[in-house]
């Protein structure tokens, strides 16, 4: 009888290191998570695309412009939103630039013309398909706490599981910073 | 929640960048990030076609500064 308890306690108590572990590696270490949305298309599939996240990026941390994260949505605690980072805290960005897009008929300079500056401890994010994503130029500029990490690579389990090379099988590929040198 | 965010106009941030470039004295870079307009033309498949646009950046100092304007994408819509 002694034995049988001794072996349950046993197995409970590595059962509840494990989900310590697991807590604390998703907490602050690496994090494997499913996306869905249209609004980072192209960069991420709408649905069955899984995300690498870093998390020692959390809170914003060595965060650059061009950067992808995964932050708290503001508008909803119980969400999180992947987004690329647009402005740095001190930057001055177009608040919707693309809205042209939608103005081309008329002679409106105004989405070139509306600038914020983004406030300290805050970066302002939006998605990659400008045409279909809730970002800040909805809620603003989220504050850096609400960063929980970095994507730095996906697979895309839309893909096969060989595609003809090591380097992306299950649709695998790394997610890059898209704030390049703009070529004259 | 982000504080409120007063809006600025061009000229303001114009004005900005060029006492910071007078102030640090120092070249500026010209960065860019490509973002894109996406529409689905069918969305059983999810088919999308998406059209990028370019957004222009100065990085004074540490700081950037957007400078997309009209023609920026001009090129690409045409």
């Amino acid at each position: 009888m002694t034995t049988t308890i001794g072996s349950i306690l046993t197995v409970s108590s590595y059962f509840l290191r494990s989900i310590c572990f697991l807590h604390i590696s998703h907490s602050y270490i690496y994090e494997f998570t499913e996306t869905r949305g249209e609004s980072m298309l192209p960069t991420l599939a709408v649905q069955n695309d899984y995300v690498h996240v870093v998390k020692k990026y959390k809170n914003g941390r060595g965060c650059k412009l061009g950067d992808c994260i995964v932050a708290v949505k503001p508008t909803d605690p119980n969400h999180r939103v992947c987004k690329r980072i647009t402005g740095m805290p001190g930057d001055y960005i177009l608040v919707d630039p693309s809205d042209s897009i939608y103005r081309e008929k008329s002679d409106s300079d105004e989405p070139f013309n509306t600038y914020i500056k983004v406030p300290n401890g805050h970066v302002w994010v939006t998605g990659d398909n400008l045409a279909h994503s809730l970002d800040s130029r909805t809620y603003n500029s989220i504050p850096m706490g609400l960063i929980k990490g970095k994507i730095v690579a996906a697979n895309d389990f839309n893909q096969p599981f060989w595609n003809g090379s090591l380097s992306n099988i299950l649709g695998f590929r790394k997610i890059q910073n898209t704030f390049i040198d703009e070529e004259s | 929640m982000a504080p409120a965010t007063p809006v600025v106009d061009r000229e303001a941030v114009a004005a900005t960048l060029q006492a910071s470039k007078q102030r640090n004295r120092q070249e500026c870079e010209l960065k860019a990030l490509t973002q894109y307009e996406c529409q689905f033309v069918d969305l059983e498949s999810n088919r999308y076609i998406c059209r990028p646009f370019k957004r222009l950046f100065e990085v004074c100092a540490g700081t950037s500064y957007e400078t997309t304007a009209q023609p920026t994408n001009s090129a690409d819509r045409s």
